[in-house]
């Protein structure tokens, strides 16, 4: 199956993949995550953008509401996704790398 | 956040956004001071999720002034070698301007570009009919008539899913729309003109084109 195309508002929904792959958060607890994880902040608006892309393309799903809020969890195809493009991104970072290390 | 404040950060989302996250969202503004710069990326959020779903709720009309152009500058195309005129000239400008301005939008505009699409297209079809019929080329005007209709019912009925789901029965009405405007040229000339033969490749290759596009992306959409 073809993965879908994430477009250039790929880097937020990488980093909500990524977050949600230890395990359901909602909102609040992915943007702390976030932050803690790679040191960027996600706009609120950016976040449910991300959310709301990512619930569209069935890589994440909502689990029932607690205290009006929906935790989030990662699908076998999100966490597909995520496994590719981050195979990719090591990949790319360890040529990059190795490439500085020869000037 | 104070509730009165994200109450309206989140109406500048769409009505349809604010139904499935409007709840949660406002839960969570509520839950956390919300800097300016957050209230700046809420708002511009808000804003390309409106954009996005007016961009979504225009591909049928893009699709119909599209298909619109295309007749126009095919009528007309039909008409040059028997007709020249100054009035042809200004119709191929026409054409030229509305898939100038089609490019235009797909580049990102939307609201009242949308609007200005339709209007456009409607227009040309007008135009197109009527010198159609001033250029004698009768079956011309029927057939773009019925193209502007079957535009209209092809964005009412999401890009032809009935082909596909339930039978095929507004295909074939189509199609026999498609060609009786053939016939009919066919009839009113009392026999084969160039004209004629185009116009009756011309709609069946539409038709077919159409709805391998159409089907294709059905497809994709199921998949």
């Amino acid at each position: 199956m073809q993965d879908p195309d994430l477009g250039r508002f790929s880097d937020p929904p990488l980093l909500v993949l990524a977050s949600l792959a230890d395990g359901p958060k909602h909102g609040h607890a992915m943007i702390d995550d976030i932050e803690q994880m790679c040191g960027a902040r996600l706009g609120p608006g950016t976040l449910y953008g991300a959310i709301a892309r990512l619930e569209r393309e069935k890589l994440i799903e909502p689990l029932p509401e607690e205290d009006r809020r929906h935790p989030y969890r990662i699908t076998a195809s999100g966490a597909r996704l995520l496994r590719a493009k981050l195979s990719t991104i090591n990949h790319f970072a360890r040529i990059g790398l190795k490439r500085l290390e020869t000037m | 956040m104070k509730r009165s404040h994200s109450r309206f950060l989140i109406r500048l989302y769409p009505s349809a956004w604010r139904t499935r996250y409007g709840p949660e969202f406002q839960t969570f503004l509520e839950s956390r001071q919300v800097p300016l710069w957050d209230v700046l990326n809420i708002a511009a959020c808000g804003l390309m999720e409106r954009v996005s779903e007016a961009w979504q709720a225009a591909l049928p009309l893009i699709g119909f002034a599209y298909w619109v152009t295309v007749a126009v500058g095919f009528s007309f195309y039909v008409a040059i070698s028997d007709h020249p005129s100054a009035l042809l000239w200004l119709c191929w400008a026409g054409m030229v301007a509305t898939c100038a301005t089609l490019t235009a939008f797909r580049l990102g505009s939307a609201g009242p570009a949308t609007l200005s699409v339709f209007a456009l297209g409607a227009l040309s079809t007008l135009v197109s009919i009527v010198a159609a019929l001033r250029l004698g080329t009768r079956q011309l005007a029927v057939a773009v008539a019925m193209l502007w209709v079957s535009q209209i019912w092809r964005g009412l009925t999401r890009h032809y899913a009935a082909i596909i789901v339930p039978g095929r029965r507004k295909l074939a009405l189509l199609g026999i729309a498609m060609l009786s405007s053939a016939a009919f040229g066919l009839i009113h000339r009392g026999g084969f003109a160039g004209n004629d033969i185009w116009s009756l490749l011309f709609f069946p290759i539409l038709v077919i084109t159409d709805t391998l596009w159409v089907t294709r992306r059905v497809l994709a959409e199921k998949r």
